[in-house]
């Protein structure tokens, strides 16, 4: 899960938990470059930043030190900090509840004043800096479990997190005429570190996803390295640690690489993609174009002995997890092996601040009726997901197989809904889906199932989902109203049990 | 023993009313989440961990209720995982359904759950029960050597304590703290209060003043902290500074935790204001009564200290020791249920309580300072309910005198 719940100890105090970290120009405006980190995997809407902990961005410049077996990037002394620090909440106010209120350190020591939750941000008096802290929907969108390589749909749906951003001029802040070539980390570290402990003053830091996740905690019987890797110092790692980590990078990667029986990185090319993964940030080209499959291409070029054509960096809307895994497993010479999840519950928007505000809490509507008949007769009927059965559907077409495959709907009174199958299991008799297009919700996700009963089967149909563009009332009597014709037709075709 | 607690400086941590809002934020959107996706073990994980700090700090017994339903619903949906049977194993510690936890670690390990999940469960479970426990203690050193969290050095504080050994278990306690890296005002609390218990009821003689400042300390994290408050407000009863318990209590006096109503009896008793007293008592009694009919093993130990004092029934309590004794033989087991027998005067039973308590845990440094270390030879004239705690022979007021008056 990108660099969630990465060790024992991120549990304890989830608010000090990076979650993720992106790197990007900005989309609407190339000439500015944006950071986003997030925290607090599952944040509900009250969550807050804690105000003891520094959130922090930073930026060195760095210089590619040698291609193919050679490959490298050496982070060199230019360095930029932005830090948001928040303070504890004040008393509840006649308007409302009170707001967090913190700032940012820019680089050269300024500060920068905000509230939590503001949408717009706060800007510099001159422009060149914008900043945003508050709650935000998770935009991480994890389509694989990393020890079975089962492709699931996103296991992230729904969820929220805190996330900082911090936009800026690019040339003005990093002047790239210097080198254009940047390093990324996201750290949480104490405000008030203790004076006289010799504790090491950090919680967390990130720089590639699925660093620790899926790397580094992916060795069977290994012990869980996750926490010391947390705490090193990010750009200079202990080099008394740095033989276990290139040992547990090495036999990771090598398990990673057999997983589709076929071996694309020998000892040498593998030494030297350990070798580029121990140097963990992401890696921005500020000079060259950013697009959501840009990632992790300046590592591969470089790892491949080739010149880098983007700016790799790490957009909202990058499909990391797959264009990771693909890379370990087939090292890019094989299929691309596209996970179950396609996109974030609410994926990244063009303008500031880019990550979308925080889910609200879902709706659902339940539908049950009990049949006479047996569960495999009904599930033969209604299990699969483009069976045409549903007194409201007029026509229906399919796309693709398995999870991910879509059903086109046309009903009887001539709306089309599309709806993309999550996953299907026979064993059980369910399968799940999402509505893409066609009923004014957003996210919406169903689940059709049948149970043994004493006198036949039970089907349930379950819809979750929140109102996008009506009311409630409306798009709760769309939903139940395709929901009840379903069930009436069940019971006309196969009888209702007492 | 007792590092002069000055000396030491205390970590910073997340304030502690944000830490609550976010850990309510995050309780209410886990339950939300898993109403969709019954099989997200993650959150099923973090329900566990969030509800549980409900339960321990703020006393909220419903807390509970909730895990149980949790863990139906779990098994109802992840039955062919073993990771969640490694879950539902630790719901069952936590409402000490020992026994039923012991068996779904059985089937998680048939069907693949990782042997640190088991290790780490089957630990935690055998180290409740008092079962194996030279085992228990080695693999918690270990794991304190390889993995120096909070958890792990807090627990081995915790058994340090339990072996007798004081001043290794306030060591033990005190790196946990000054060697934090979690920054949680939840888990440095519980290192606190760890410290407060250790000073001001483990020891012999106690030392009230460091127990207090532990205390305190606890609550400077975690304001809401209602065990913390509990046992500081009896801090301060004992020494009659009835104000400054009152201050402590009254902010929690709403609480499920029977032991709230439990000391503000005591406290009301203590001013003399005998309608208050047996107001709070009647309301104790039935909030032991409300917890044991939901949690009787969770609830035992504690109830049987009430039972034995101001619930005035000697018999329930030997009762619930019993249950509580066969569910974990701990040398606290044994000398609650020691204790009840002697107070129902059944002295023939509680010889063979001492000695099977002699023969279990007579080699530890813990059983010298124990109550049942004077049974092992009783005095022929000991008269019956000798071991009783000064409270219990004091106290004045009692269940029997509120059913008196009514």
């Amino acid at each position: 899960m990108s660099d969630h719940i990465d060790g024992p100890r991120q549990t304890a105090d989830p608010v000090s938990d990076l979650t993720d970290l992106f790197a990007f120009t900005s989309p609407t405006d190339p000439s500015r470059t944006v950071l986003i980190a997030c925290v607090l995997p599952f944040a509900g809407e009250s969550a807050l930043f804690s105000n003891t902990i520094n959130y922090t961005f930073v930026v060195r410049r760095l210089k590619q030190t040698g291609l193919g077996l050679q490959a490298g990037f050496e982070p060199l002394t230019d360095e930029w900090r932005f830090t948001f620090q928040f303070e504890v909440l004040g008393p509840e106010t006649v308007t409302g509840r009170a707001k967090q209120t913190g700032h940012c350190v820019l680089p050269g020591g300024a500060t920068l004043a905000l509230i939590a939750g503001e949408e717009n941000g706060f800007t510099t008096s001159d422009g060149r800096i914008r900043v945003f802290a508050g709650l935000r929907s998770d935009p991480f969108f994890p389509g694989w479990l990393p020890g079975s390589m089962k492709s699931v749909p996103n296991y992230l749906e729904n969820d929220n997190v805190l996330s900082v951003v911090v936009e800026f001029d690019t040339d003005s802040t990093l002047a790239p005429q210097r080198g254009s070539l940047f390093g990324v980390i996201a750290e949480t570290t104490p405000r008030y570190p203790n004076p006289t402990s010799n504790v090491i003053p950090r919680f967390d830091w990130v720089g590639r996803p699925e660093q620790t996740n899926f790397i580094m905690n992916q060795v069977p019987g290994g012990l869980d390295v996750r926490d010391l890797w947390n705490q090193e110092t990010p750009f200079a790692l202990s080099a008394e640690r740095l033989p276990l980590y290139r040992q547990r990078l090495i036999e990771s990667l090598q398990l990673w690489d057999k997983k589709d029986q076929n071996i694309e990185w020998d000892a040498a090319s593998l030494k030297a993609h350990v070798n580029v993964r121990l140097n963990d940030f992401l890696t921005i080209d500020v000079a060259k174009p950013i697009s959501d499959k840009s990632h992790l291409e300046i590592e591969k070029s470089t790892l491949e002995g080739r010149p880098y054509t983007t700016g790799g960096g790490r957009t909202v809307n990058a499909n990391v997890i797959d264009i990771l895994v693909t890379w370990l497993i087939n090292r890019d010479r094989g299929a691309f092996l596209q996970g179950g999840a396609l996109q974030a519950t609410q994926p990244g928007s063009t303008t500031f601040p880019y990550v979308r505000p925080g889910n609200k809490n879902m709706l659902s509507v339940t539908q049950s009726t009990a049949l006479k008949a047996s569960p495999q007769e009904v599930w033969q009927v209604i299990g699969g997901f483009g069976n045409l059965w549903h007194p409201l559907i007029a026509q229906l077409t399919l796309t693709g197989e398995g999870s991910g495959q879509l059903r086109r709907i046309e009903t009887v009174d001539g709306k089309i809904i599309l709806e993309r199958l999550s996953e299907r299991d026979e064993a059980s008799k369910t399968y799940r889906y999402a509505m893409v297009n066609g009923i004014p919700a957003n996210p919406y996700n169903g689940t059709l199932s049948v149970q043994a009963t004493a006198t036949g089967s039970s089907v349930t149909w379950s819809v979750s989902y929140r109102p996008e563009g009506q009311g409630d009332l409306i798009v709760r009597l769309i939903i139940s109203s395709l929901l009840n014709a379903g069930m009436v037709e069940l019971k006309r075709r196969f009888g209702a049990a007492p | 023993m007792n590092t002069p607690h000055f000396s030491i400086t205390l970590p910073a941590a997340t304030d502690g009313a944000l830490a609550l809002i976010n850990h309510e934020s995050i309780l209410d959107r886990c339950w939300q989440t898993i109403d969709l996706h019954p099989d997200r073990l993650g959150i099923v994980a973090q329900l566990i961990d969030e509800e549980y700090r409900r339960s321990h700090f703020l006393g909220d017994a419903s807390a509970l209720d909730r895990l149980l339903a949790l863990s139906e619903t779990l098994l109802q949906h992840s039955a062919k995982s073993g990771e969640a049977y490694v879950l539902a194993a630790q719901i069952a510690s936590l409402v000490h359904k020992f026994d039923q936890a012991t068996q779904y670690l059985v089937q998680a390990k048939n069907l693949g759950a990782s042997a640190h999940s088991l290790l780490r469960q089957q630990l935690s479970i055998d180290h409740a029960i008092g079962h194996n426990w030279k085992a228990v203690f080695e693999t918690r050193q270990r794991l304190s050597m390889q993995s120096p969290t909070l958890q792990n050095l807090v627990a081995l504080g915790a058994l340090y304590a339990e072996m007798g050994l004081y001043q290794e278990a306030e060591h033990s306690y005190l790196r946990a703290i000054t060697e934090d890296r979690e920054h949680s005002p939840f888990s440095l609390a519980w290192a606190c209060f760890q410290l407060g218990v250790l000073f001001g009821e483990t020891l012999e003689p106690t030392q009230p003043a460091t127990a207090q400042y532990w205390y305190e300390q606890a609550l400077s994290y975690m304001p809401p902290y209602t065990h913390a408050r509990v046992h500081l407000a009896e801090l301060h009863l004992d020494a009659r500074r009835l104000d400054t318990a009152l201050k402590l209590l009254l902010p929690i006096q709403d609480s499920e935790d029977p032991e709230v109503s439990w000391r503000m009896a005591q406290l009301y008793e203590q001013k003399g204001e005998a309608h208050e007293a047996n107001h709070h008592l009647a309301r104790a009694l039935r909030s032991f009564e409300r917890v044991l009919g939901r949690h009787e093993l969770a609830f035992a130990d504690h109830a049987v200290d009430f039972y034995l004092e101001e619930g005035d029934n000697p018999e329930k309590a030997l009762q619930l020791a019993m249950l509580n004794l066969d569910n974990r033989a701990t040398l606290r087991a044994f000398e609650l249920s020691h204790e009840a027998a002697l107070a129902c005067e059944q002295r023939a039973f509680a010889q063979s309580l001492a000695d099977r308590a002699i023969a279990q845990w007579g080699h530890l440094p813990a059983f010298a300072h124990s109550s049942l270390s004077s049974a092992a030879k009783p005095p022929l004239n000991s008269a019956p309910g000798a071991a009783l705690t000064p409270t219990s022979q004091h106290s004045t007021l009692s269940v029997s005198t509120i059913r008196a008056e009514v």
